[in-house]
């Protein structure tokens, strides 16, 4: 893939996430398929804080693919990135959701305020221009 | 009317408890133990998703809110499943809440905030939630769909 890197984040802990960037976003995978443990989710969460961090205005596509499961501390992590990424005026877009999970969102009503799109490619073209 | 032997499914039926410390290894045991069970009562895969993710919320709560985070207290959880449904209890070492004084977060003023979102998926989930006098005694109930 022309243009695309994986990004070695060489935490000294495990990492539960995967993460590729491109000149378009940053991409975020799990490789966890239950995000329920508060360990892994506080990992994941001090993870994309860090990519928010490193970003002057973040661009970044979580993709759900694969996960199965997901708890209300895995919501709030995700609230909490998505106020930071809204902080530096950046973007962040979730993405292959299945209906389980999707269910989660609307029962909580987070589909309104973090923006849920049906795919990768849905969820990529629905960033604004990269400034 | 013979009952299940513990841990058993019998008949349809399945009744345990456990007593647990905060070790990712003891709930995991426990989610597999319970949902093992859940399908071999003929439950299917609507009641496992639904009865995995109110029994980890009910757990987190116990160590985190009920016991405080205290390694050395326990959450206890009882689990009976039959035709009718599934009923779970879990105990913490805690003083109780009141999970009124929980706000409702999918209001305006409180969509934003990461946390206290467990009890309401919980009760989304379940048939019903209770928290039982002094409110370190909660008790969820999963009415089978089809049992009528």
């Amino acid at each position: 893939m022309t243009g695309v890197h994986l990004v070695d984040m060489a935490q000294p802990q495990q990492s539960f996430i995967r993460i590729v960037k491109d000149p378009e976003c940053t991409l975020v995978e799990f490789t966890e398929k239950h995000i329920i443990d508060e360990v892994v989710i506080r990992q994941i969460g001090n993870e994309l804080t860090k990519l928010v961090d490193d970003s002057p205005r973040p661009r970044i596509v979580v993709t759900f693919k694969g996960v199965e499961h997901l708890s209300s501390a895995a919501l709030g992590t995700l609230l909490t990135v998505m106020n930071k990424v809204k902080a530096k005026d950046g973007q962040l877009r979730l993405c292959e959701i299945n209906a389980q999970i999707m269910q989660i969102f609307q029962i909580t009503k987070l589909n309104k305020i973090l923006r849920i799109e049906k795919d990768l490619a849905t969820a990529k073209s629905s960033l604004g221009a990269a400034k | 009317m013979t009952h299940p032997a513990q841990g058993h499914v019998h008949d349809g039926r399945f009744e345990r408890s456990w007593v647990l410390l905060e070790q990712r290894d003891s709930i995991e045991g426990l989610q597999s133990d319970v949902n093992d069970a859940l399908l071999s009562c003929g439950y299917g895969e609507a009641a496992s998703f639904a009865i995995r993710l109110a029994l980890e919320e009910a757990l987190v709560n116990g160590f985190r809110h009920g016991n405080k985070g205290n390694p050395s207290k326990h959450v206890i959880v009882e689990c009976k499943i039959d035709s009718t449904g599934v009923e779970l209890v879990v105990i913490d070492e805690g003083e109780g809440f009141d999970p009124g004084s929980v706000p409702d977060p999918t209001a305006d003023e409180n969509i934003d905030i990461p946390s206290g979102r467990g009890i309401m998926l919980m009760r989304a989930y379940m048939s019903s939630v209770e928290y039982l006098h002094p409110g370190n005694r909660l008790r969820i109930f999963y009415s089978k769909p089809d049992a009528g």
